[in-house]
């Protein structure tokens, strides 16, 4: 477990921060309510931010109350992007819903299928082939590395450094080629179904990857030099939007946001899921729970995905990559030419899907926002009886009232970005 | 990382919820705790009024530490009785494992809020709230989070439609069509009949 050196010249660790007077520690009346408790100077201002703005990266509107250029209180409204999703799941077969979770956290669609897939595939109770769990860290790693890129960038952007934006956007460019290759779509992928993958890689597919992740340390290099040691940055950014571990764990807050704060969970370390316990990667922690100790954990992040992909590759086996249960997957399409088997399995597939036995099951993954589970409860029909969403951005952005209390209005902007959240995670 | 792939290691099946377990078995009388193992995972249902003492139980009880609110949601069973069946998941770092309760509500009862003892419920509730229709007593903030304000019924629930607008159809046409909407001749009539008869 490494454990970051706390960055030189930031402050107290976050457990010590000296809390307002009068202030209670948990949220008696609801957030914002903490407001009448505080001697203001003046009369607060409330003023919107959003739904339309640039930085809150979608449509979420924060209700910020201000005394003079102060935050006091801070009421997210959401729910602008809200689909329906949960509901939509419940009237289509296991497949079906695969391109849906597509679109909930529309930065890493991959990561999105892979915990779905995983889901169902417990409820089945269905193992997938090593090659197909390991082509599945591959394409998760590089979609991780892709959400984490447009963060960084649209994150620089917010503050000022427009270069690092156009350099990000310039190797996510590379992933999503990649994807284009494996799978024909770019973004919505929909690459891991339940039951295996889509099909398998092509040949190009490994040194494609090869060649990007020979690349890619250099360019985090880049970044790093960009913005890391950069005075303008860490003025910025260090000591703000403070949340200790304790507050961040009340909060259900995971991912880099909780890791800021010191806490090392990782659901791919904690519950290991899809053969990452054969990876040796590390899980980078914060000490003072800032804006500047995220930054710094989804760098490193960015440098142990490309690790684990390397790994994945040097061991990536031969074989299947569907599971051989042919009650789940379709058969190979030759196959359906001479066996009469195989065609009534694709048949019954495509028309009607299968049916897992009556069960409730909760599946967690490491989603690049933090732990992103599906509660999936079957009765036996070929279609989800319910499948909730637990979204880390809902759990993450619940606790930016307290990030945000007491700082400026101008860096109110700097915490939404560094809480990393996307709308179709958080509205669903 | 070994030239080939180590053989895969069979998924540590251990049960998860058995601390949970072990702690409500000493604090509930046997007839109010029902317990069953799902998929590795036991699933613990607890009367509605002991679900603040349980869960205060769980999340400060040190040694267990199920303190960070992973989420809340409902599952409607409209032919059972009671109707919802209202989930907690709370999990603990310390042990690495996963508390799953279970309450039986009924469509009037009010669950007690969690929000007070853990922050991170409060949204949670307000989306079981605002998809279910669940009501939670001592709730700071219970709106709708979601939907708008104004939306009329809570889209969760089963008998609740959705999406789809009526087709209209000779044999449907009563039913999709308000009486001046419909067409002058249905399909298959002789236009002008109904005056020449």
């Amino acid at each position: 477990m490494a454990i970051l050196p706390p960055p030189p010249g930031t402050g107290t660790p976050a457990d010590e921060i000296p809390r307002q007077e009068g202030v209670p520690r948990l949220h008696p009346g609801g957030e914002g309510e903490f407001l009448d408790k505080i001697e203001s100077s003046q009369e607060l201002m409330e003023i919107n931010m959003g739904p339309q703005h640039p930085s809150t990266h979608g449509v979420l509107r924060l209700v910020l109350s201000l005394d003079g250029e102060r935050v006091r209180g801070c009421q997210a409204d959401i729910g602008y992007l809200h689909t329906g999703f949960e509901k939509s799941f419940e009237s289509h077969t296991y497949q079906q819903c695969i391109p849906l979770t597509d679109r909930m956290d529309y930065l890493a669609p991959p990561i999105n299928n892979l915990g779905f897939a995983l889901a169902v595939e417990q409820l089945l109770e269905v193992e997938i082939p090593p090659r197909g769990q390991y082509i599945r860290v591959i394409v998760a790693e590089l979609s991780r590395i892709a959400s984490h890129l447009i963060w960084l960038g649209t994150h620089a952007l917010d503050l000022g450094a427009t270069t690092v934006f156009m350099y990000c956007w310039r190797e996510r460019d590379r992933i999503l080629d990649i994807l284009e290759w494996i799978s024909g779509v770019r973004m919505m992928t929909s690459f891991i179904r339940v039951g295996g993958l889509m099909a398998d890689v092509p040949e190009e597919f490994v040194p494609m990857v090869r060649a990007f992740t020979a690349d890619f340390p250099a360019r985090v290099d880049e970044y790093e030099g960009l913005l890391t040691s950069n005075p303008i940055w860490r003025q910025r950014t260090i000591g703000l939007g403070r949340i200790s571990a304790e507050e961040a764990l009340s909060f259900g807050c995971s991912g880099p946001t909780l890791r800021g704060s010191g806490v090392p969970y990782d659901v791919r370390r904690a519950q290991p899921y899809s053969s990452y316990d054969h990876f040796d990667f590390e899980v980078p922690i914060g000490v003072n729970g800032d804006v500047y100790d995220r930054y710094l954990i989804r760098v490193r992040e960015l440098r142990e995905s490309c690790r684990i992909i390397d790994q994945a590759l040097d061991g990536l086996p031969g074989g299947p990559t569907n599971t051989a249960d042919r009650k789940v997957t379709l058969p190979p399409r030759s196959e359906i030419d001479t066996s009469m088997e195989s065609l009534i399995h694709h048949f019954k597939l495509t028309t009607e899907g299968f049916r897992p036995p009556p069960a409730t099951v909760y599946h967690a993954i490491e989603s690049p926002r933090g732990e992103l589970g599906f509660l999936m409860v079957s009765d036996g029909g070929n279609r989800p009886y319910r499948c909730k969403v637990r979204a880390p951005s809902f759990s993450n952005l619940s606790a930016l009232h307290r990030m945000v209390r007491d700082e400026l209005v101008a860096d109110a902007v700097a915490v939404v970005g560094s809480i990393d959240i996307t709308l179709g995670d958080v509205d669903r | 990382m070994a030239e080939t792939a180590p053989p895969r290691q069979p998924r540590p099946e251990g049960e998860r919820g058995r601390a949970a377990l072990r702690l409500l078995k000493r604090r509930l009388p046997a007839a109010e705790l029902e317990a069953r193992l799902e998929r590795g995972q036991w699933m613990l249902t607890v009367p509605v009024e002991r679900l603040l003492g349980v869960v205060r139980a769980l999340s400060q009880d040190p040694a267990l530490a199920y303190e960070m609110p992973l989420c809340m949601t409902c599952i409607d069973w409209p032919e059972r009785e009671p109707r919802f069946e209202v989930v907690y998941l709370l999990r603990s770092l310390r042990l690495n494992d996963l508390a799953w309760i279970t309450l039986r509500v009924a469509e009037e009862t009010e669950v007690p809020s969690l929000a007070p003892l853990l922050p991170g419920m409060e949204w949670h509730e307000r989306e079981c709230y605002d998809l279910f229709g669940i009501r939670f007593s001592g709730h700071p903030n219970l709106t709708r989070i979601l939907l708008p304000d104004d939306w009329e019924g809570h889209p969760l629930r089963k008998d609740y439609v959705s999406f789809g607008e009526p087709v209209a159809f000779t044999h449907n046409i009563e039913w999709a069509l308000s009486s001046q909407d419909r067409p002058e001749y249905m399909p298959g009539a002789t236009r002008g009949a109904v005056e020449r008869s």
